[in-house]
């Protein structure tokens, strides 16, 4: 049993149970809670040993029976996988506590308490070592983004939360069946010599036991689109992404932080542990498939976000674009490739978690997300320009800074695996893949360094244009919007309620928000440069993406021990299929029938 | 031999408890007015009781499996008092219906749809 | 009869004589309020009596194993919920009637869980159905009370019959009553008179038609959506809890435990009718805006789930461990019950009397102007779609990891395969609407304050069904293992006759044996003939049953 650990679980979920009070106090009680749980994760990295024990572990009988062999457990532990994840949580939430100090006025108890009750989710997947553990967790987190996104989030919410939480839970559900067929598998199946009867779902022992026997090759396809299911959804893996745009451009700020940050990794995540070490021989055969959806996310993704004219629109599918990398990383499944791809989730996390931030304090600004409405914003605000470089500069992979770390190992992973063994089957198609993947780099570039081109350089668009266009003109309900009012931040069902009366959320109604340029309401003189609650909301994403840009070793090294064990099982899979024959690649010797379809 | 020409036995008691069942069934189904959709639960019932005394009667079972009691009359008789306590309840709610409907047609009832 | 077996009706006798007195005393009595006390007072002196009841005791025709102890521990908590939930006197004369009957219900339902004998059986599942009649008819006072009462008179009575006549087969091939009787008969010990062996065959088609309409399976679920509609959210909840829990005893009882040797038949038939039941009842719900008629299309939806866990424990009762769908049959009504029960306690809490909260978007904005209550509301909601980690997940994982463990060596495993992936699919649209009513709690306007003057009562039984829902989901494991009792008391063939075989292909090495537990009481016990003295017992009840059917009427 580790204290700390637990606290790190269990303080937040208090904190949601407890937090009430007014607005002031849930906002600093919220804050205490996460600075106290990333002081704890900091301490707990600081002890990390390194190497593949399980670190910081605690394990419970949970669902303890007398009569029946299930087994349970409250079991959770920290390894080289989940540590960073988790690092990236506690620091995230810290963000995503200030982001939304201001502009969240409405409920704000209840906000808070879901946002700590969030907390515990995200961190319990990233720490949980049973399988039921995890899937608990991993549905979880739905409930309280959930709310988050349908009552602080825009226009459409109703119908971005409805989308977002139905998606995730129509994959999750097959991925549910999946891990349960893992479980009964291996149940049937137990060693020779220790026969205990006993049904375990700890992820560690089901790692461990389908190492020595594996499961028949048809099956571990079939459990592994299960698997994929649910994954790909949560990815979100094109062409399953479509609820991630409407969510994050719907989503409070903190919402769409955390969704960019930690929550999509969840899906990645759920690959490295569970369906690469598992079902190696599904993940090799199925390897060409998995690197071409991957890419195509990173293209569509990217080709996507150049077309954006909204700042959140465009990062959301930079986001798609970017986990396309980071599964493509995973599934190509070599020592170099996976751990860049797991860094370049924690880089994402910041880097695009920033970013979200970064829009979420301009639109408290400005009231606007369009790119045409910005311009030169650099002079007035050099400080926003500033953290807002460096994240983008990240985010498209510039050596010396975080992106880079994690991609180019990453890249060159994805080529070796092409070039590694040129008797597999698919070298041609896996060298495609890694040429194109290159392309996905530049477009990035593209697509980030215009939309900071266009927003803080050029001729600064500010009053000028606005004062012609006659802000009277558009009625009272735009004057509510007004930042200096208290007002300005009622909840958007009455602003849309007074102005519309068209009540189905998916036919957009004449929007205020992004009718227009953005306009300076009471005189130019409101609108400053970043506080120093933005800026301490933003510097530990900077002194990070720098840390890790510049020693990118101190991170790596204690991921790697568990990385290599975690796909070790992949690469003996793609070393004896690339010995085979093409036709028949998938050694089958223990069904002589061909199998019907399911499993 | 057909069952026209055999003596009477089991077989033609539980033929006529299905005759009866099933007249029943479509009594309730067709008939519009309450007191006839009452009358096909008696018939109904009373199918499943004939069904009763046939099985328990030692004249008509089969040889070897006589000395099986009373039971089935028992339960025939239950059957009957249960079939009184549901008409009394029948008439209650059919007398009700009358009150909110004007009327004994239960096509009439054609509120509740969604 | 001896005086112990007379001991073991005790709890019953306690809520019938309650019923009685409270039928009786409100013929003197103006008393409007009191009655609901009477009653659960009552309710907790059945629990006392139950408690202290020693379960070794041989009950004749009344088992007294771990599956009736469940279920009558399930009843009375039901019938607390209820009772408190019904709380608030009815605007018309008729409050006394109405707990009166409700206690019946309860008492039915406690005896239906114990019946080992067909004739018992039946008259207890009366006890159940004829009450329930009168609560309909008690409930409102409008038309559509009135038209909604005569549906499911009429179609309960038809049901009625059917299982009758079901039961008519059972005793004609076998010549006995009593359940232990019919299995010896069955189970190929015994040889039948020629042709007598269809009559079980018969007998299974026609008791599980009659029960579908008891559990509001497809197809004969078509009168539950407009008889909840019609009705109060009391008698709503009654009716997706009481008639529910009676009729998945019975086939218990009958299909898993009185019928041997039909398995092979019975499961095809429950595994479709369970995968129908569920889609058509999940895909209908969708475009619901009467709340009660949603949550009816929702309880058909829940029953083809149970109805799954029944086919994986008739298919493969020796499964091991809590993948017998008969621990997750019993796991799963507990669960799906306090979800229920809680959510149409809210309703009841919110409206007031004049003016019953009916549609969905009665509910808009609750979370603003009622945060408890929508708190409450919202809770429930999740559970029955199955969101971890409230107890309805707990269910859904019993009922699909049961489901994914039959036999796959035949083409069973395939059609359960099949029938989980429709299954956790069907979970998914589900969602769909249950999150439809959080969201319209959470995320629209409120158009005005529900006046909330439901009672106290409501109310409390809303909050105890919410912490039942989160403590269940938190800690599910007593639960679970008091469903696992149910299973393994409940007479099974003989580990030897037929040997499960696991899924997933091959089994290198077979898992020891699971032994039976020892639970705190003896294994389920038998009688010999039916005798005079359970005959006798009914009609004492039969009669009491229509002394108070007549006292309504001719009141």
């Amino acid at each position: 049993m580790d204290v700390l650990l637990l606290t790190t679980l269990f303080l937040p979920l208090a904190g949601a149970l407890l937090l009430g009070g007014d607005r002031n106090w849930a906002r600093w009680g919220a804050l205490a809670i996460a600075l106290a749980v990333l002081g704890i994760a900091v301490v707990l990295v600081a002890r990390y040993p390194g190497g593949t024990a399980p670190f910081a572990s605690t394990d419970w009988p949970w669902l303890d029976w007398t009569a029946a062999p299930i087994d349970v457990r409250f079991s959770v532990a920290l390894d080289g996988l989940s540590l960073w994840l988790f690092a990236l949580t506690a620091l995230l939430m810290v963000v995503a506590v200030l982001v939304g100090w201001e502009a969240i006025k409405e409920q704000a108890p209840l906000y808070y308490r879901l946002l700590m009750a969030l907390e515990t989710g995200m961190l319990g997947v990233f720490v949980a070592r049973d399988i039921i553990l995890f899937y608990v967790f991993f549905e979880f987190t739905l409930i309280p983004l959930f709310f988050l996104i349908g009552i602080w989030g825009g226009r459409q919410r109703r119908w971005a939360a409805m989308k977002f939480f139905l998606f995730t839970l129509a994959g999750s559900v097959l991925t549910f069946l999946g891990l349960l067929a893992v479980v009964l598998w291996v149940y049937y199946h137990p060693a020779p010599e220790a026969a205990s009867g006993r049904m375990t779902f700890s992820i560690a022992e089901l790692t461990a036991a389908l190492g020595d026997r594996p499961m028949d090759p048809t099956m571990q396809i079939w459990i592994f689109l299960a698997l994929f299911a649910g994954f790909a959804v949560k990815a979100p893996l094109w062409p399953l992404h479509t609820w991630l745009p409407l969510a994050h451009v719907e989503a409070p700020t903190a919402g769409s932080v955390l969704l960019a940050g930690v929550l999509l990794k969840v899906g990645v995540y759920g690959f490295a542990r569970f369906s690469l070490p598992m079902l190696p021989q599904a993940a090799a055969t199925l390897m060409p498939w998995l690197l071409w959806i991957s890419l195509a996310g990173v293209i569509y993704g990217a080709l996507v976000a150049l077309a954006q004219s909204d700042i959140k629109r465009l990062i959301a599918y930079s986001s798609v674009s970017h986990l396309g990398f980071c599964t493509l990383g995973i599934f190509a499944a070599n020592r170099l490739s996976v751990a860049g791809g797991v860094l370049q989730m924690v880089n994402h996390g910041l880097a695009t978690g920033g970013l979200f931030a970064v829009v979420g304090m301009l639109y408290e600004r400005f009231h606007t997300r369009e790119i045409a409405d910005f311009g030169g914003l650099a002079r007035r605000f050099p400080r926003l320009a500033f953290f807002t470089l460096v994240l983008t500069l990240s985010s498209i992979a510039l050596p010396g800074l975080a992106g880079f770390a994690g991609e180019f190992p990453l890249l060159v992973g994805v080529f070796q695996r092409g070039w590694a063994g040129d008797a597999a089957p698919h070298a041609l198609q896996l060298r495609a893949i890694a040429v194109l993947s290159l392309a996905g780099v530049v477009l990035g570039a593209w697509y980030m360094l215009w939309m900071y081109q266009r927003v803080f350089f050029g001729p600064e668009r500010t009053g000028d244009k606005n004062r012609g266009s006659g802000i009277g003109d558009r009625g009272s309900g735009y004057e509510a919007l007004d930042i200096s009012n208290p007002k300005s931040q009622i909840p958007h069902q009455q602003i849309s309620g007074s102005l519309s009366t068209n009540p189905d959320p998916r036919i957009p109604n004449p929007d205020p928000h992004t009718a227009g340029p953005y306009h300076f309401p009471k005189g130019e003189g409101t609108i400053r440069d970043l506080s120093p609650r933005e800026i301490c909301c933003l510097t530990p994403l900077v002194v990070m993406i720098f840390w890790i840009g510049l020693q990118p070793g101190f991170f790596l090294d204690r991921m790697r021990p568990t990385l290599d064990d975690l796909i070790a099982p992949v690469t003996r899979a793609c070393e004896t299929a690339s010995d085979l024959p093409t036709a028949d690649r998938i050694p089958n010797p223990e069904s002589p029938n061909p199998e019907p379809p399911l499993q | 031999m057909s069952i026209f020409t055999e003596p009477v036995g089991l077989s033609h008691f539980l033929v006529v408890g299905a005759v009866l069942f099933v007249c029943g069934v479509i009594c309730m189904a067709t008939k519009r007015n309450v007191l006839g959709v009452l009358m096909g639960i008696e018939l109904v019932l009373n199918g499943a009781n004939l069904n009763f005394v046939a099985f328990g009667s030692s004249v008509l079972r089969p040889p070897g499996t006589e000395g099986i009691g009373m039971d089935g009359q028992m339960i025939a008789l239950f059957v009957i008092v249960l079939a009184a306590a549901e008409a009394a309840v029948a008439l209650a709610i059919a007398l009700s219906y009358y009150h909110a409907h004007a009327t004994v047609d239960v096509d009439r009832g054609d509120e509740l749809r969604g | 009869m001896t005086a112990a077996d007379l001991r073991l009706l005790v709890p019953e006798i306690v809520l019938i004589a309650a019923a009685v007195t409270i039928y009786l005393g409100g013929a003197f009595s103006t008393a409007r309020r009191a009655w609901s006390w009477i009653a659960a007072a009552a309710l907790l002196l059945a629990a006392v009596a139950l408690w202290s009841q020693n379960p070794s005791a041989d009950g004749g025709s009344l088992g007294c194993d771990a599956l009736a102890r469940y279920v009558q521990w399930f009843a009375l908590a039901a019938g607390a919920l209820l009772v408190s939930l019904a709380s608030r006197p009815l605007r018309f004369d008729g409050t006394p009637e109405y707990v009166g009957s409700l206690l019946l219900t309860v008492a039915g339902l406690m005896l239906v869980a114990a019946a080992e004998d067909i004739v018992l059986m039946f008259v207890a599942l009366e006890l159940i159905s004829i009450p329930t009649y009168v609560l309909l008819y008690l409930g409102r006072d409008d038309a559509e009370s009135q038209e909604s009462a005569a549906k499911y008179f009429f179609l309960g009575v038809l049901a009625s019959a059917i299982l009758l006549y079901g039961f008519s087969f059972l005793y004609g091939a076998t010549g006995s009553t009593a359940f232990s009787e019919i299995r010896a008969a069955l189970d190929g010990t015994t040889i039948l008179p020629p042709g007598f062996a269809v009559f079980a065959r018969l007998a299974m088609v026609l008791v599980f038609a009659g029960l579908c309409f008891k559990v509001a399976a497809v197809p004969f679920h078509f009168y539950a959506p407009d008889v909840y509609q019609g009705t109060t959210h009391a008698n709503a909840a009654l009716l997706s809890v009481v008639p529910k829990a009676a009729g998945f005893v019975v086939m218990a009882r009958i299909l898993v435990a009185a019928i041997p040797g039909m398995e092979p038949y019975s499961w095809g038939v429950v595994l479709a009718v369970a995968v129908l039941t569920m889609t058509f009842g999940n895909v209908m719900a969708l475009w619901q805006d009467d709340f009660r008629r949603l949550l009816a299309y929702s309880s058909i939806a829940q029953t083809g789930y149970i109805l799954l866990a029944l086919a994986v424990g008739l298919a493969a009762r020796d499964a091991p461990g809590a993948w017998n769908g008969i621990v997750a049959l019993w796991f799963y009504l507990a669960t799906y019950a306090a979800a229920t029960i809680g959510a149409f306690a809210t309703m009841e809490y919110l409206g007031r009397a004049e003016r019953r909260l009916d549609s969905v978007d009665d509910l808009a904005g609750l979370g603003r102007t009622r945060p408890a209550a929508a708190a409450v509301m919202a809770v429930c909601m999740f559970s029955l779609a199955g969101v971890p980690p409230l107890a309805g997940f707990w269910g859904k994982l019993l009922v699909f990891g049961g489901a994914l463990s039959v036999d796959t060596s035949g083409t069973a495993g395939w059609w359960f395969t099949a029938a989980a992936v429709v299954g956790v699919l069907n979970a998914a649209v589900a969602a769909a609407y249950y999150l439809r009513i959080v969201a319209v709690m959470y995320f629209r306007i409120p158009l005005a304050t529900p006046p909330a003057r439901g009672g106290r009562g409501a109310w409390m039984s809303a909050v105890a069904c919410a912490l039942l829902v989160v403590g269940i989901g938190i800690y599910p494991g007593p639960l679970m293992r008091a469903g696992n009792f149910c299973d393994q008391q409940l007479p099974r063939v003989d580990a030897g006759a037929k040997h499960h075989s696991p899924p997933f292909g091959r089994q290198k090495n077979p898992p020891p044996p699971q032994s039976a537990p020892q639970f705190g009481m003896a294994a389920t016990k038998k009688v010999s003939t039916p005798n005079a003295y359970h005959i006798r017992r009914t009609l004492v009840l039969s009669q009491t049953r229509v002394t108070t059917s007549c006292h309504i009427i001719f009141k």
